[in-house]
């Protein structure tokens, strides 16, 4: 494979941020871990805008998606990705704190691919966090890509 | 010569003497004859005097004398025959005599005979006392004759022998003077013959004045007796007469009693019947008494039989035969007659004669069979009457109880024979009972009205009312005679007729009873204060007099209605009362029907709803406020409800966050400076973790316990025993605890939401398994109890009882009732870990599953954790 697409990481809190990127790490996966801090940022960076206007990566193998963010919340960002006809396919993680049950619901209901609490317990963490890397950037066929990974400018 | 003489003389005297001789026997054998005559005579007068003797007494004894006279009879005449066997003309007087008696006998044997057979009836027969009088007549002058011509014959053999004496005496005294030497001899001789002459003549004077004598003795004896018979013969008129008198008397006796006689004759095959008998049987008395055969064919076939079973029986037995039974005249008219018959035997035993008497007692047996009916008639009418009716003395003593009483009190009559009629009185009425019998008796035949209680077969009391009458003065019922009824239930509907009448009366509702044209008939008390008018002034007057004009075709809507038989319930209306005031009412009506169903009026009944009205008016404000209100809180407990799940929401994201980042960067730490920090540094490094994770658990805990309490519950029909079984194996509990020895009872299905029950059994479990963990050998029950299990509080519904019982370390008692709450923990973390929350939760999803929870253990031997669940869902 000549371009490993990246793992996009959605995560508001840095401390997170750190520890998934030690788990990822942990698990020797080489992916690209593409950071975004919020929804927006997460939004603009799937749709090649604003600051990731020039971005020329593919789209994600696995997009790692925080639900509560400040400005823009996981679920909105879900559902603008399950809305867009060239995203729409790209897989999704919930990667969250707990498992609220209205959660769970919201998010298979608009199309997430797998739901994954955080455990507090640190092996733990470091131990589904990895798993979970592993699955969906190497192990899962993704789906075929919408655009070529040349096509970096915005259609607008 | 003189010898001559001499034997002249001597001839003479010697021819003489034979003379005497012969007159002598001469003499003496009509001496022999006249005596048998006499007895003749004396033995036909016996005769006929015992055969008369029986003829009127009809007793047997009075033929002693006949039966000898007759036999003395015979010999005599017998003697007789003898005697003058050479004297054909008295034999054949004696013949004559012979064929007389036998005329007499055989009249006197044919009156013994009739006597016997028809009894006084057969001195009826005068003719053959006739006969035989005038046969006796003939023999006694028959022997008279005989005994006169035996006379005479003396006499003449007597006059013959004297003539012949004188020759002999002149021939005698010749030859004397011829020869006086044979004086001497002669007169000898002479003297001889004289003195044999003097003693025949005296010899013949003597037995001539005895013949005199005994023909005088004889005449007067004849006298006499023909003075006794002539005085018989009167007596026998008289006896005649009377006889007649009371044969007449008899016979109007017999036929006022319509009592027949008849006698038969069994050596005779004679019957004879009395007139009234042949008129009983209607049998013409001209075709004479019926042979017995005869007399059977006329008794009514049906009692034939047993007619003649019952003579032989009695004849058999030497008993009088007393029978009834009926005998079919020749029209064909049955009638019913007593019979009595006897039988005479003579004295060898042999039935020789029957006699007895029918006499007729149809009218009698139609008179009894009319009494049996009458009083068939009135039994039946007192067995089958719906009263009871009851005897009683004096002291209440029951003497007799008619079959209704049965039917009244439960008890058969003769449960109820000979007990005292105070026994089932109601004990308030005994006095009155008393009392009234006291009255009875104080005025005989007066009947009383009598309403008292007794009590029933089956406890409950009746109330009972009659009349009683004192009838111990009347012979044919001597008892104070009841006749009563149940009237239980006819004082029962009195009862609630008079409390109906006063709840009618006491209801602060009018209630108003009105004809088909809307004539007021019943105003109530309610009425007279609700519209201000009495029942007198009401009643009689038109309905509309309460109804306002401009509602006045309300009463034409309501009055067609009733008329179609409905009713009319809570018609909110108004009325007016007597001094203008209008009234809020609501008014029910329904229609009034007669025993036939036909609608003849109505009730009304009308309430006053002003006041129910404003009241309604306040409730509907209350409830518009109570509206408001609720909404208000229930928008406040929406919010706070939002709040609290916006809280439990950032608790689960944002508090475990923090602790995941402390948990992370200290084992990050950690692992950074494995070389250079000390092992206390690295210690408490674990601890930093390890207090990160608890708090982590902790609030998980917390939240699945709010959850509990607020996720919606899904309840179905659970397979237990699967859900349990799922419990431990999902729980890895036999691995994680593999010493643990599992007891897992019969789980009957249950009905709840499956996922909360899962996290009951799971957390019971677990408890189970921790607790015991540190017992050498774990034992762990599970299963079902009975509903005592929990005796303190006896549950109102059905329910089921699980529990999960360990051999553990058990628990103090006294903080039982700490157990379930959240957060309460009887051990600390380092002896068993633990956040406090399974129990709290177990407690909430029983309890919101409407059962309960309990628990019961001992320090150091286990403890048992039980639930219960609803056998039907709350």
């Amino acid at each position: 494979m000549s371009s490993l697409r990246p793992i996009l990481l959605v995560e508001d809190s840095p401390n997170d941020v750190e520890l998934i990127v030690t788990a990822l790490n942990e698990a020797r996966l080489v992916n690209e871990i593409a950071v975004t801090n919020d929804g927006e940022q997460a939004l603009n960076y799937l749709l090649r805008q604003g600051p990731y206007g020039k971005r020329s990566s593919p789209d994600p193998a696995v997009i790692l998606l925080d639900l509560k963010m400040p400005k823009v919340d996981g679920r909105e960002v879900l559902r603008r990705i399950r809305a867009d006809a060239l995203l729409k396919l790209v897989p999704v993680v919930i990667l969250t704190s707990s498992r609220e049950e209205q959660d769970l619901f919201e998010t298979y209901n608009l199309g997430a691919n797998a739901y994954l609490v955080k455990p507090v317990d640190f092996e733990a963490f470091i131990s589904a966090v990895g798993k979970a890397g592993v699955f969906w950037a190497l192990l899962n066929e993704p789906p075929p890509l919408m655009r070529p990974a040349s096509d970096t400018a915005p259609q607008k | 010569m003189g010898a001559l003489v001499l034997l002249l003389v001597g001839a003479a005297a010697w021819w003489n003497a034979q003379r005497l001789k012969d007159s002598h026997l001469l003499v003496d054998h009509a001496h022999q004859v006249l005596n048998h005559l006499e007895q003749v005579l004396a033995d036909e007068l016996g005769m006929q005097t015992s055969m008369r003797g029986f003829v009127i007494t009809g007793s047997d004894e009075m033929l002693i004398a006949y039966e000898r006279g007759r036999g003395g009879l015979q010999i005599a005449l017998r003697e007789l025959h003898q005697l003058l066997a050479d004297n054909p003309a008295q034999l054949e007087r004696l013949h004559d005599v012979v064929s007389l008696t036998q005329t007499t006998a055989e009249i006197m044997s044919e009156r013994i005979a009739a006597r016997r057979a028809r009894g006084l009836e057969s001195t009826r027969d005068t003719q053959r006392f006739l006969d035989g009088q005038q046969a006796m007549e003939t023999v006694r002058s028959r022997i008279q004759a005989m005994e006169n011509e035996e006379r005479r014959q003396l006499r003449d053999r007597l006059a013959q022998f004297d003539r012949a004496s004188a020759t002999h005496l002149r021939t005698i005294v010749f030859a004397a003077g011829s020869a006086a030497g044979l004086v001497l001899a002669a007169a000898v001789i002479a003297r001889r013959q004289f003195q044999l002459r003097q003693r025949t003549e005296a010899a013949l004077r003597e037995f001539s004045e005895a013949s005199e004598g005994r023909v005088r003795d004889r005449t007067t004896e004849i006298e006499g007796a023909n003075r006794v018979l002539q005085q018989e013969v009167l007596e026998r008129k008289r006896v005649e007469n009377a006889v007649r008198k009371s044969e007449a008397s008899l016979k109007e006796a017999q036929k006022q009693a319509k009592i027949g006689s008849w006698d038969l004759d069994l050596v005779a095959q004679r019957a004879v019947w009395s007139e009234e008998l042949f008129r009983m049987h209607g049998r013409d008395p001209a075709l004479g008494a019926p042979s017995f055969a005869d007399f059977v064919q006329m008794v009514h076939p049906e009692d034939r039989d047993e007619l003649l079973r019952a003579h032989s029986a009695a004849m058999a037995a030497n008993l009088s035969m007393l029978k009834e039974y009926r005998i079919v005249r020749p029209d064909g008219q049955i009638r019913w007659v007593f019979a009595r018959t006897e039988g005479y035997r003579d004295e060898r035993g042999v039935l020789v004669r029957r006699s007895g008497t029918e006499q007729d007692i149809t009218d009698r047996v139609a008179a009894e069979e009319a009494v049996r009916n009458s009083e068939r008639r009135f039994r039946a009418l007192i067995e089958h009457s719906a009263d009871g009716i009851s005897l009683i003395d004096a002291d209440n003593n029951i003497l007799y109880l008619s079959p209704a009483v049965t039917r009244i009190e439960g008890y058969t009559a003769s449960e109820l024979a000979g007990r005292n009629g105070i026994e089932n009185t109601h004990p308030d009425d005994v006095p009155f009972i008393r009392e009234v019998v006291a009255q009875l008796l104080a005025n005989p035949g007066q009947p009383f009205p009598v309403l008292w209680r007794r009590r029933h077969k089956e406890g409950h009391w009746l109330w009972l009312e009659g009349v009683a009458t004192n009838l111990v003065h009347d012979s044919a019922v001597k008892a104070i005679v009841t006749n009563y009824r149940d009237v239980t239930e006819r004082k029962r509907i009195e009862e609630i007729r008079a409390r109906l009448v006063s709840i009618v009366e006491s209801s602060d509702d009018a209630i108003v009873s009105k004809t088909l044209d809307g004539t007021i008939t019943s105003w109530n008390r309610g009425a007279e204060k609700m519209f201000g008018l009495t029942a007198e002034a009401a009643i009689g007057k038109p309905m509309l007099i309460i109804i306002p004009p401009e509602r006045h075709p309300e009463e034409k809507m309501i009055l067609a209605r009733i008329q179609r038989a409905e009713r009319i319930d809570h018609f909110a209306t108004t009325r007016s009362t007597a001094d203008g005031r209008l009234i809020d009412v609501s008014v029910s009506i329904a229609p009034i029907k007669d025993g036939s169903g036909r609608v003849v009026g109505a009730s009304t009944i009308a309430r006053d709803i002003s006041a129910q009205k404003a009241a309604q008016e306040e409730i509907r404000r209350l409830n518009l406020e109570l509206e408001h209100r609720v909404a208000r809180r229930t928008a406040q407990l929406e919010a706070v409800n939002k709040e609290l799940e916006a809280f439990s929401y950032s608790v689960s994201h944002d508090l475990r966050a923090p602790l995941r980042h402390i948990d992370g960067f200290a084992s990050l730490l950690a692992k950074h400076t494995a070389s250079t920090l000390d092992e206390k540094g690295q210690r408490f490094l674990g601890t930093i973790s390890r207090a990160a994770r608890q708090m982590g658990q902790l609030i998980d805990d917390l939240l699945s316990f709010s959850r509990m309490g607020r996720a919606p519950m899904n309840a179905h029909k659970i397979d237990h025993a699967t859900l349990v079984a799922d419990v431990i194996r999902e729980g890895n509990f036999t691995t994680n605890y593999p010493l643990v020895e599992w007891t897992i009872g019969e789980l009957p299905p249950v009905h709840a939401d499956a996922a909360m029950l899962r996290q009951v059994w799971s957390n019971l479990i677990s408890n189970a398994a921790k607790y015991s963990s540190k017992t050498p050998k774990p034992r762990i029950e599970i299963g079902t109890a009975g509903p005592s299990a929990k005796p303190e509080t006896l549950p109102a519904i059905e329910e089921q009882i699980f529990f999960v019982r360990d051999n553990g370390v058990g628990f103090d008692m006294t903080y039982a009732d700490k157990l379930f709450g959240v957060f309460q923990r009887l051990h600390g973390p380092t002896e068993f870990e633990g956040t406090g929350i399974g129990l709290a939760n177990v407690h909430r999803v029983i309890s919101r599953h409407g059962g309960r929870t309990w628990a019961e253990g001992k320090v150091g031997e286990g403890a048992t954790f039980s639930f219960s669940l609803p056998e039907k869902p709350a």
